[in-house]
């Protein structure tokens, strides 16, 4: 956690100590350099509408490129600048002869030939080339570190190849980057991570090598490095094999076999101050272990719940206080994963969940604070509250009693997944009985639902009717002061909209005949 | 009574991998994964930087310390202190001083499955390399010509110039420069010296493989001397004979029970004999140490520490076989 005691003298001193929550590494893209913004957003909206596609054809992936820290300031900024020329078929032959040839002359080849694999092209040439990758993988297994080393960045760059015949040329080198996972050369670890990270997501060479090749068991040994590095990249592989298609089959059950759920939660839930990059990949492992389904019965037992609330708890303590670059990144997956593991059936919120008073403020400040950067934080938060709100008396309380709901009713707007979330939340407390209901008619809910009720959206306007329909029950005078704000008026609108009719036609009888309505 | 359109009943929310609500954060997750994360903010500032280098961390010392701790590693770490030849992990250095380097193994491997996979994390024990090796390419999917997997049993020719037969090929070798004298050349490795592709492994037959666990570096002329000196004070030189090194440590090993106590590419040191102060030695033809049989005072390799042996007047190298030796020793 990011006080080690929970004494908030301490955790004040340390939040003012340390106003940055620091990333073991900037994957941040370096080739914007010397563009003008307008080209970035366009470039940006670009990959999203990619990303949002992919992602409906449920083939949404993506590869890290680990940047190397050896370019000096000159040759970074002109490898940005300047794209770098495909090689000549000859230009590469000429290349991996000299590295054959041996001499002073190899290492140079060597670094030229991992410049040029940068470009597909150069990569697409080299893979077709007889021998290529055996001289490759040659040079990666030597006793010479300098030329291992640029022989392991050679293969990541064609691990991140976004050419799928590129990538795959690399799978001969499984057997030894996993080899070397065991060893002691943290950079060489790092960049062996990161490369099988890349070539996991095909799922056909996990199935094929690296299961039988004991990567599962290799990770297990390895996420218990005490080198930050490691465990990101650890946290990478894993969030890149368990987010495939066919995890819920093939991986799940081998890692919730190995103790790999219990040393990913610890460094979800470790020190941030060392940085939150690892923290980050985890919570992206835990949320799609706990997505498949396969056993989320283990991770409630194994302390899951209490563990990432606390989380949340401290994470918005510090919001407002520290630079909360990437925050939104660890934020979101454990959002995810409480509220899913809420979800499970016989999941019992009062006995996961001590503190709900401390969540759902925690859950506030988080809206609160990313309103407007990254607006999805606030329709997951308002999810989380949802499957509090949903079976547990004490969380409407709290939400009533902290006075909450100015801030909720704040929050209707135009978006039509917050608005179904956000009056979701109103009925599951109006559910609760009349002296909810008197609250919040007391609590001014009626005026906002009445605006919104203009609204054209089916779906929220059918959730508006719901709660209504509750406030109505259990506080017949929400209906004469309905009808008095001209609520009947903005009923009428949907009188003909079909999934609408009947509760429609029901409201407006309630409101012209506020006793018509009869109580359970 | 008709049935009340109102449905609504709390319920907690499940939402699967892709639930429409958590497109936009998988998203965000993505562009974060692909480098595309920015604020419109950071964006602006990275505009008015355009031409700017971003600062980066003093290469030379963030990038040197990484080369020395990778040097480190990679040639120190898993480093087999008797051979001299570096592995990639502990549970592959701990393979092979079992199965080179320990005498009993040999032993153990004639009465059961000793051969470890690996594998670190598979349990399969296997009778022979050979049984091993198979395991690792039909299940685990390794390559026949794995680098790590060094058998004991050789089936190279005697001069170790082709890979065993059925094993893929190596098109093209590497010259390898070894970063130190002891390094040996590597089972796909051509040594530069002399411009041929050898294993690093000693022609041995299944006799002697029987015999001597221990497998020293060869070098690649594969001639030694084995000799027989006085410890201290002596001048000459009891016996010597040339041949190959397997023979010699077969010869050592029948004669006097012995395996090496030291190695390295220069010679092989066995250690007393009897108990008149005699060393036994093996030398690589060509080297310092065996030039200086020929003419000049020669100075063992100390044992276990001790200070070396020397002979101060020049030996008088006989051809004795080790047998007539032993027979004239009685």
């Amino acid at each position: 956690m990011l006080s080690l005691g929970c004494d908030p003298g301490s955790r004040a001193e340390i939040v003012a100590t340390s106003s940055v929550i620091p990333r073991a590494r900037e994957w941040r893209r370096s080739r914007y350099r010397g563009c003008n913004v307008e080209d970035l957003r366009t470039w940006r909206r670009e990959r999203e509408s990619a990303l949002r596609s992919a992602r409906k054809l449920q083939q949404l992936t993506s590869k890290r490129l680990l940047h190397e820290d050896t370019l000096t300031e000159e040759e970074q900024a002109r490898t940005d600048i300047e794209p770098a020329a495909s090689f000549s078929k000859e230009e590469i032959t000429q290349l991996l002869k000299n590295i054959q040839k041996g001499g002073e002359e190899r290492a140079t080849s060597l670094h030229l030939l991992r410049r040029g694999l940068r470009v597909r092209e150069t990569q697409q040439k080299f893979i077709r080339l007889e021998g290529s990758m055996r001289v490759l993988i040659s040079l990666f297994t030597s006793n010479l570190p300098d030329l291992q080393m640029d022989a392991a960045h050679c293969l990541h760059e064609l691990s991140h190849s976004s050419d799928p015949n590129v990538a795959e040329a690399c799978l001969p080198a499984t057997s030894y980057l996993l080899t070397y996972l065991s060893g002691h050369s943290i950079p060489l670890i790092e960049l062996c991570l990161y490369t099988l990270g890349n070539l996991v997501v095909e799922m056909k060479a996990v199935k094929k090598q690296l299961i039988p090749q004991g990567i599962i068991p290799i990770l297990a040994s390895c996420i218990r490095s005490p080198h930050v590095v490691v465990q990101e990249g650890v946290g990478y592989v894993l969030s890149q094999l368990l987010q495939s298609r066919e995890a819920q089959a093939e991986i799940v059950p081998l890692i919730l076999d190995s103790t790999l759920p219990q040393d990913m939660l610890r460094l979800v839930c470790s020190k941030l101050e060392e940085g939150i990059g690892a923290a980050v990949e985890f919570a992206w492992g835990l949320h799609y272990i706990i997505c498949s389904q396969v056993n989320n019965s283990l991770l409630i037992s194994q302390g899951t719940v209490p563990s990432l609330v606390q989380l949340l708890v401290e994470l918005a303590s510090v919001l407002s206080a520290t630079s909360t670059e990437g925050l939104e990144l660890l934020l979101c997956p454990v959002v995810r994963c409480v509220a899913n593991l809420l979800a499970e059936d016989g999941a019992v919120v009062g006995q996961l969940v001590v503190d709900e008073e401390g969540l759902l403020r925690a859950l506030f400040v988080c809206i609160q604070y990313f309103l407007v950067k990254h607006p999805f934080i606030v329709q997951e938060c308002l999810w989380l509250i949802n499957n509090l709100t949903a079976d547990s008396t004490e969380s409407c309380s709290i939400l009533l009693n902290l006075d909450l709901l100015p801030t909720l009713l704040k929050l209707l707007s135009s978006h039509h997944m917050v608005n179904l979330l956000i009056l979701t939340v109103l009925c599951n407390v109006a559910a609760k009985g009349a002296v909810y209901c008197q609250t919040l008619y007391k609590k001014a809910v009626l005026p906002p639902l009445v605006s919104i009720l203009a609204l054209s959206d089916t779906e929220v306007v059918g959730q508006i009717l719901e709660l209504l329909h509750l406030l109505f029950l259990h506080c017949p005078e929400a209906a004469t002061d309905f009808a008095d704000q001209r609520g009947e008026q903005a009923l009428q609108q949907h009188h003909s909209t079909l999934q609408l009719q009947e509760r429609v036609r029901a409201l407006i009888q309630v409101v012209r005949d506020p006793g018509s309505l009869s109580l359970h | 009574m008709a049935a009340s359109p109102f449905l609504f009943r709390p319920a907690r929310l499940r939402c699967p991998a892709q639930h429409p609500l958590l497109e936009d954060g998988d998203v965000h997750r993505h562009l974060s994964l692909q480098g595309w994360l920015e604020e419109e903010e950071e964006e602006e500032e990275e505009g008015r930087k355009a031409r700017a280098p971003l600062p980066q961390p003093p290469a030379s010392s963030s990038s040197s310390l990484a080369s020395f701790e990778h040097h480190y590693e990679a040639l120190e770490r898993h480093l087999c202190a008797s051979c001299r030849r570096p592995f990639p992990s502990a549970h592959l250095l701990d393979l092979h001083l079992l199965e080179w380097h320990d005498s009993l193994f040999q032993l153990m491997a004639q009465r059961g499955c000793a051969y470890r996979c690996l594998v670190e994390s598979c349990p399969g024990r296997f009778k022979g390399a050979q049984e091993r090796k198979d395991h690792m390419v039909s299940v685990h999917h390794y390559p026949p010509d794995f680098r790590f997997n060094w058998p004991l049993e050789c089936k190279s020719s005697a001069k170790g110039k082709n890979p065993p037969p059925g094993e893929s090929s190596v098109p093209m070798d590497l010259i390898v420069e070894e970063p130190r004298v002891q390094v040996p050349a590597d089972a796909m490795e051509v040594d530069p010296r002399e411009g041929t592709a050898e294993s690093a492994l000693p022609p041995r037959t299944k006799s002697a493989s029987s015999c001597h666990p221990e497998q020293p570096p060869e070098r690649p002329s594969s001639r030694y001397r084995l000799v027989l000196c006085p410890s201290r004070g002596s001048r000459d030189l009891l016996f010597s004979m040339d041949a190959g090194l397997s023979v010699l440590l077969m010869a050592a090993s029948a004669w006097k029970g012995l395996s090496p106590l030291s190695a390295s590419t220069e010679s092989l040191f066995f250690g007393a004999v009897g108990g008149r102060g005699q060393d036994l030695c093996c030398v690589a033809l060509g080297a310092p140490l065996c030039q200086s049989f020929i003419g000049k005072g020669v100075r063992l390799p100390p044992p276990n520490g001790q200070a070396a042996a020397s002979v101060s007047s020049p030996p008088v190298l006989t051809s004795t076989c080790f047998r007539c030796a032993q027979a004239s020793e009685a």
